[in-house]
C-alpha cells in the first residue's frame, strides 16, 4: 500500500511537479492550492507526510505546519519556499515542521528528505 | 601648551570710558567745579577776608580734591590694565583649546593668527602658516576661484556661515582633501585694517557616517528588490529544474540529442538560480538591529537547513558545542548566513563524500570572545589561493559568485570579530571565527558532542 502525501502549493504547477516526481518513487499524491482545501483533505485523507510551500494566497504554510502539528504530531511537514531568509528558516521550525526546502531543489533532495522522513530517519 | 594674547585691538567686552568714568575728565570737571564755587563764595559770600586768604583756601581744598582724584585714577588705571591682561589672557586660552579650527586673517588674505587644533587639522606647522596667503588651504582646483570669493566678501562683509549647500574642502600639507566646514566672522577694528575670523570645523566623520547611512538605505531598497526578484524566479525556475530532472528520467537511451538538451536547460535553470541567490545575498547585507544570538542554535539551524543536502553527498556532521556561551549580540540574519555559506562550502569540498566538524568554544587566551569552528575533510585549498580567499568576486567554483566569504570576512569586522582560515591540500580546511560575548548569559546545560 503506497503511503498518501499531501502536496500543498497555490502554484499549481508546482504542486504538480512535486507529485509527479513523488508518484515516480512510487508514492500516492494529493495535491490542494489551497490552505482550506489542504486541511480538509488532511482530515479527510489522513496523509502520511505533508509537503508545502509556505507562501500561499490566503495563508501560508506554518499555519498548516502548526494544524498538522496539533492535531497529529507523529505526521512530518516539510515546508518549502521560494524566499529562503534565515528568519523563515527560523519560523519554519517553529511552527513545527520538520525539514525546510529552499526552492529550486534536484528532485532527489525532495525524495530523499520525503524517504527519511517516512522511514524515522530524523530520530535516528 | 603655548598662549597666544590676540591682541586684536577689539574688545567687545571692555566699556568706552565715559565722561565721568574717565579720571582726567573728572579732574577737570572738579577743578571747574571748584573755581565756580571759590568765585560765588570770594565775592558774594565772604566779601571781608583778604583776596590772599581766600587764595589759600582755594589752593589747599582744589590741592586735596585733586590729589584724591588723581590718585583714585591711578588705582583705577592699574585696575583696568589688570582686567585687561586677564582678558586677553583668556581669550588665548579659548582660541588655543578651542576644538574648533580657527584662523584670523587681514583682507588680503594673509593669515594672521592660527590655533593649535588647526594646525593639527591641516598638518602645517605655526610657522608655515602665518604670513601665508589663506589659500594654501584651499585644494587647487578652488584656489583662484577663493580669491576671487575672499575678494567679495570684504566688500559686503558680515558674519555667516559660508558654503551652505557646497561641498567645502580643505587640504592638508600632505595634498589631501577633507571635508570642512566654515564660519566667518567679519571684526571691524577701531584702529587698523579690517580682519575675519574664520571657525573651521573638519566635518569627516559626519560625512563618512552619512555615506553609510545612504549606502545603507541603497541596501534595504536593493534587497527588497532582491527578494521579490528572488521569489518570482525560483518559484518558475523550480518547475523548470524539476520537469526537465522528470523528462531525463523518462528519456530513452536512443535520443541522445533531447537528452543534451534537456541536460542544457536544467543545467541553466541551476545557473539562474545561483545568480538570483547572489544577488539576494549581497542585498540581504541590510542594517538590522543588533540582539543577542545564541550561536548553537545558528548551528543547528544550519544543519537543519542543509542536513539533507549533506547527507545526500554522504557528509557526516559532527558538533562539538559548548552549551554554556552566552550570546554574540549581532545580526542574526547575517551570521546565519555566514554560518550556511560555510557548511555549504564544505560540502562543495567533499564531493565523495567526508565529515564536517562544527565547533564552538571559548576563545583561548581571548577574554570575552568565543570562537566558532568549521572543518572539512575535504580537498583542501592551495597556499597560493589562500590569501585571495576574502577578496570579492573571487571564486575556484564554476557557479561561485565570489561573495560567499568576502561578505564573512565583512560580517565578522561589523560585529566587531574575524575569520581565519587553515588548510592543507588533501586533509581539508577549517574556518574558524572568533566573535566578541554579550553581558547576556545565555542557556546553560551540558557540553557534548553529537553526531547526524
Amino acid at each position: 500500500m503506497p503511503e498518501t502525501i499531501l502536496i500543498v502549493d497555490d502554484e499549481i504547477e508546482m504542486a504538480d511537479t512535486c507529485a509527479r516526481v513523488l508518484r515516480s518513487f512510487g508514492f500516492k499524491c494529493l495535491v490542494a492550492c489551497n490552505s482550506a482545501k489542504a486541511l480538509a483533505l488532511f482530515d479527510s485523507e489522513r496523509p502520511a507526510l505533508v509537503v508545502s510551500d509556505i507562501t500561499l494566497h490566503t495563508s501560508d504554510g506554518f499555519e498548516i505546519a502548526r494544524y498538522v502539528h496539533r492535531k497529529s504530531p507523529e505526521i512530518p511537514v516539510v515546508l518549502m519556499t521560494a524566499y529562503h531568509t534565515p528568519d523563515t528558516a527560523h519560523k519554519a521550525l517553529a511552527s513545527g515542521a520538520a525539514a525546510y526546502l529552499r526552492k529550486p531543489f534536484p528532485n532527489v533532495e525532495l525524495v530523499s528528505i520525503v524517504k527519511s522522513l517516512l522511514d524515522g530517519y530524523s530520530k535516528a | 601648551m603655548r598662549v597666544c594674547c590676540l591682541d586684536m585691538s577689539v574688545t567687545p567686552e571692555r566699556k568706552r570710558p565715559g565722561l565721568l568714568s574717565d579720571p582726567k575728565s573728572r579732574m577737570v570737571l572738579a577743578y571747574c567745579i571748584l573755581a565756580l564755587i571759590w568765585v560765588v563764595v570770594s565775592e558774594f559770600l565772604l566779601p571781608g577776608p583778604s583776596s590772599l586768604v581766600n587764595r589759600l583756601i582755594f589752593i589747599a581744598v582744589t590741592g586735596t580734591v585733586m590729589s584724591l582724584l588723581w590718585w583714585r585714577g591711578r588705582i583705577e588705571g592699574r585696575q583696568y590694565a589688570v582686567q585687561l591682561r586677564e582678558s586677553d589672557a583668556i581669550a588665548g586660552v579659548y582660541f588655543e583649546s578651542a576644538a574648533q579650527g580657527i584662523l584670523v586673517a587681514a583682507a588680503d588674505g594673509r593669515i594672521l593668527r592660527i590655533n593649535a587644533a588647526l594646525e593639527q587639522m591641516f598638518g602645517y606647522g605655526h610657522e608655515e602658516l602665518v604670513g601665508r596667503q589663506v589659500e594654501i588651504l584651499a585644494p587647487d582646483r578652488v584656489r583662484a576661484r577663493h580669491t576671487a570669493h575672499r575678494e567679495s566678501y570684504f566688500k559686503a562683509p558680515r558674519s555667516r556661515p559660508m558654503g551652505i549647500g557646497l561641498d567645502l574642502a580643505g587640504r592638508r600639507k600632505d595634498g589631501s582633501e577633507f571635508p570642512l566646514e566654515i564660519s566667518l566672522n567679519y571684526v571691524a577694528p577701531e584702529a587698523g585694517h579690517p580682519l575675519v575670523v574664520c571657525f573651521i570645523t573638519d566635518i569627516s566623520e559626519r560625512v563618512a557616517f552619512e555615506r553609510q547611512t545612504r549606502q545603507a538605505e541603497t541596501l534595504n531598497t536593493l534587497g527588497a528588490m532582491a527578494a521579490g526578484i528572488a521569489h518570482d524566479l525560483n518559484n518558475p525556475l523550480a518547475i523548470i529544474s524539476s520537469r526537465s530532472e522528470l523528462m531525463l528520467s523518462l528519456l530513452d537511451s536512443g535520443n541522445p540529442d533531447l537528452r543534451h538538451d534537456l541536460e542544457v536547460l536544467r543545467r541553466n535553470a541551476e545557473r539562474a538560480s545561483h545568480i538570483a541567490s547572489g544577488l539576494l545575498m549581497l542585498a540581504a547585507q541590510r542594517s538590522t538591529a543588533r540582539q543577542p544570538v545564541n550561536i548553537n542554535e545558528l548551528v543547528e539551524t544550519t544543519i537543519l537547513l542543509s542536513g539533507g543536502e549533506l547527507r545526500e553527498c554522504n557528509i557526516e556532521i559532527i558538533t562539538s558545542l559548548d552549551r554554556k556561551l552566552p550570546p554574540v549580540l549581532g545580526d542574526q540574519s547575517a551570521l546565519q548566513r555566514l554560518l550556511m555559506n560555510l557548511v555549504l562550502n564544505a560540502r562543495d569540498a567533499m564531493p565523495d563524500g567526508g565529515k564536517v566538524c562544527i565547533a564552538s568554544a571559548p576563545a583561548p587566551d581571548q577574554a570575552g570572545m568565543l570562537q566558532l569552528s568549521v572543518a572539512d575533510t575535504g580537498a583542501g585549498i592551495p597556499a597560493k589561493v589562500l590569501p585571495k580567499l576574502f577578496e570579492i568576486f573571487f571564486t575556484t567554483k564554476p557557479s561561485g559568485t565570489g561573495l560567499g566569504l568576502w561578505l564573512a570576512n565583512r560580517t565578522l569586522r561589523e560585529h566587531g570579530g574575524k575569520i581565519e582560515v587553515e588548510s592543507e591540500v588533501g586533509k581539508g580546511t577549517k574556518f574558524t571565527l572568533t566573535l566578541p560575548m554579550s553581558d547576556e548569559s545565555g542557556s546553560a546545560a551540558e557540553s557534548g558532542q553529537d553526531r547526524r
